[in-house]
């Protein structure tokens, strides 16, 4: 130790510490349970159908990029978010496959016969399974669903780096 | 401790030049970062317009930014330099708890660097912290949690950058403040007396340097966040790439990089005191650690020796402004601005063409941003929704630079 315990508990320096362990109470008590988001409660946060337009408007073929916004009101603030899912026609029905890679939670990139991230080099082929590189899990599939020609999309999305997918929210 | 009494070497000066880098680098960083906290405006919608402000005003706030952004890269050189000197050296074992505070304060620079990064909202922010707040995650048990403390919820939102500039900006310091004066008075004691008149002088050179380098380079700021932007490649800051090219190596067990290897690093520093080890064998973990982070950070940079430079704010509006017209105005007004896009047959009237001298005769720039925005009977679509005011600007400009016919030169 720099200095005996004696002399430490009566130095302005010990003083000067428990002043800084009160204070740090009150303010670790907020960062840990204040003014968190109510996730699906306050409506517009993950989880919500989403209009992407006509369904005609996914033609047959490879998997293609498709950004929508959407509204979400995060505490106080009503916000439009732009997002990015990928979307392929098979036959009747329309997939979709998130965008976030399942590593740290970069956007993927399309490449030949499958998907590619450019962060940490994993990549995933055509049906989002990983071919290489460090993502534990397969990217996370959609719920779509087509009503009066309208595509809807299930907006979710989960949290990276884990080998299940497990949907961020509260 | 007759640490006075034998002769200081040159491993021992490096270790008080790094510790006094560090303590007027750290006094700059506060004061840079009290004028910048003066305009800057911790919310999502503001926080970027601010920095942009900052910038492009030019003057003074640009100066403590350029300042604040080197310093930031400095003072983790500085620090870290504090403690592999303090390794080389007997430091470690004649002061034990100064040289565990050292490495206390190596890792609060780390959470300096990690809450900073995020403030200007620009893309590397953006990506960079989501990144990181991937692989904190990942730690067992307490990561989902964590990220969840420090975003303020399960996603990134309206409370993710209050948290993070109170961190930065009120927490940290507080805590820094108290660790230098309590923890380093002694340090401090003995500094000034070791170097008695030397001291204040060598402090006001590195100001004067610190001052210099900032005045020569500017500080960079890339295009705004975009959550959606599949095209972003993010990398992280240059002393982080060697955990970055890491990681790309750890395939299933992520809490190798994320709790393991820190707890592997902090751990053993904090051992070592009470350790009696070789001279030697000190010095050959310094080099392997070398070794292992300068190759990691070479291998990544070879690895992206073909990935483009990261357009600045400036270069990326026009940038985005070509590509916008491409995507949004060239199927109809074609590549070359005359109106012949290969959707032409679908409309109903006929769009216009950029290169006609009287299309700019009818109008101004203003009428076009108008038209742009709120769409014009019948084909026009309106692209005020999807588009910002600064972007539509930016295809405004991009159309009058690229198509408008150039005036005769006037002969002399």
């Amino acid at each position: 130790m720099l200095i005996d315990r004696r002399t430490l508990l009566k130095s302005w320096q010990a003083l000067a510490t428990v002043v800084a362990g009160l204070s740090a109470l009150p303010a670790g008590l907020f960062f840990a349970f204040g003014a968190r988001s109510k996730g699906n409660a306050a409506g517009g946060a993950s989880g919500d159908w989403i209009d992407l337009g006509p369904a005609t408007e996914v033609g047959e073929g490879p998997w293609k990029a498709r950004r929508f916004r959407r509204e979400t009101l995060d505490r106080w603030k009503k916000t439009v978010v732009d997002e990015s899912v990928y979307l392929r026609r098979q036959g009747e029905s329309i997939e979709a496959v998130s965008a976030l890679c399942t590593h740290t939670g970069c956007l993927v990139q399309r490449v030949s016969n499958g998907f590619g991230c450019p962060c940490h080099k994993s990549d995933f082929d055509e049906e989002g399974k990983p071919i290489s590189g460090p993502a534990p899990r397969s990217l996370d599939r959609l719920e779509t669903r087509v009503e009066g020609g309208q595509l809807k999309l299930r907006f979710i999305k989960f949290r990276p780096g884990l080998s299940k997918s497990e949907p961020m929210v509260s | 401790m007759d640490g006075q009494k034998r002769p200081i070497d040159g491993m021992s000066k490096l270790h008080g030049a790094a510790a006094l880098c560090a303590f007027v680098f750290a006094g700059l960083l506060m004061g840079s970062g009290l004028g910048l906290a003066m305009s800057y405006v911790p919310s999502q919608a503001e926080a970027f317009s601010s920095v942009l402000y900052i910038r492009q005003q030019g003057g003074i706030g640009a100066l403590l930014r350029a300042m604040h952004y080197h310093l930031s890269s400095g003072v983790v050189v500085a620090v870290f330099l504090m403690v592999i000197t303090g390794v080389l050296t007997e430091a470690h074992r004649e002061r034990r708890w100064e040289f565990r505070l050292s490495v206390v304060t190596l890792l609060l620079m780390i959470g300096f660097c990690f809450t900073g990064y995020l403030l200007p909202m620009d893309q590397p922010a953006y990506w960079g912290t989501s990144v990181r707040l991937g692989i904190v995650e990942t730690v067992p048990v307490v990561g989902g949690m964590q990220a969840d403390m420090l975003r303020g919820g399960p996603t990134f939102g309206a409370a993710t950058l209050p948290r993070f500039y109170a961190l930065h900006v009120a927490a940290l310091p507080i805590v820094l403040v108290l660790l230098v004066l309590v923890g380093f008075k002694d340090a401090l004691d003995r500094a000034a007396k070791a170097s008695g008149r030397w001291l204040l002088p060598a402090c006001g050179l590195i100001t004067i340097a610190v001052w210099v380098v900032a005045a020569i380079f500017q500080a960079p700021l890339e295009p705004k966040a975009a959550a959606a932007d599949t095209e972003y490649v993010p990398r992280p800051e240059w002393y982080f790439l060697w955990l970055f090219q890491f990681g790309k190596y750890v395939h299933g067990f992520q809490w190798v990089e994320s709790a393991l290897l820190p707890a592997i690093g902090v751990g053993t520093l904090m051992l070592l005191p009470e350790i009696r080890t070789s001279r030697r064998l000190r010095v050959a973990g310094v080099i392997a650690l070398f070794v292992f982070m300068f190759g990691l950070a070479g291998l990544a940079l070879y690895e992206d020796r073909d990935l483009p430079a990261k357009p600045q704010y400036e270069e990326g509006l026009v940038l985005k402004a070509a590509r916008d017209y491409r995507v949004e105005c060239a199927s109809c007004h074609g590549l070359s601005g005359k109106g012949d896009g290969p959707d032409i047959g679908k409309l109903d009237g006929k769009p216009k063409n950029f290169t006609r001298e009287t299309f700019w005769d009818d109008g101004t720039m203003n009428d076009m941003i108008e038209v742009v925005t709120k769409g014009l009977a019948p084909d026009m679509p309106a692209f005020g929704g999807r588009l910002t005011e600064e972007e539509i600007l930016a295809i405004a400009t991009h159309i009058e630079a690229n198509f408008r016919p150039r005036p005769a030169p006037i002969s002399r």
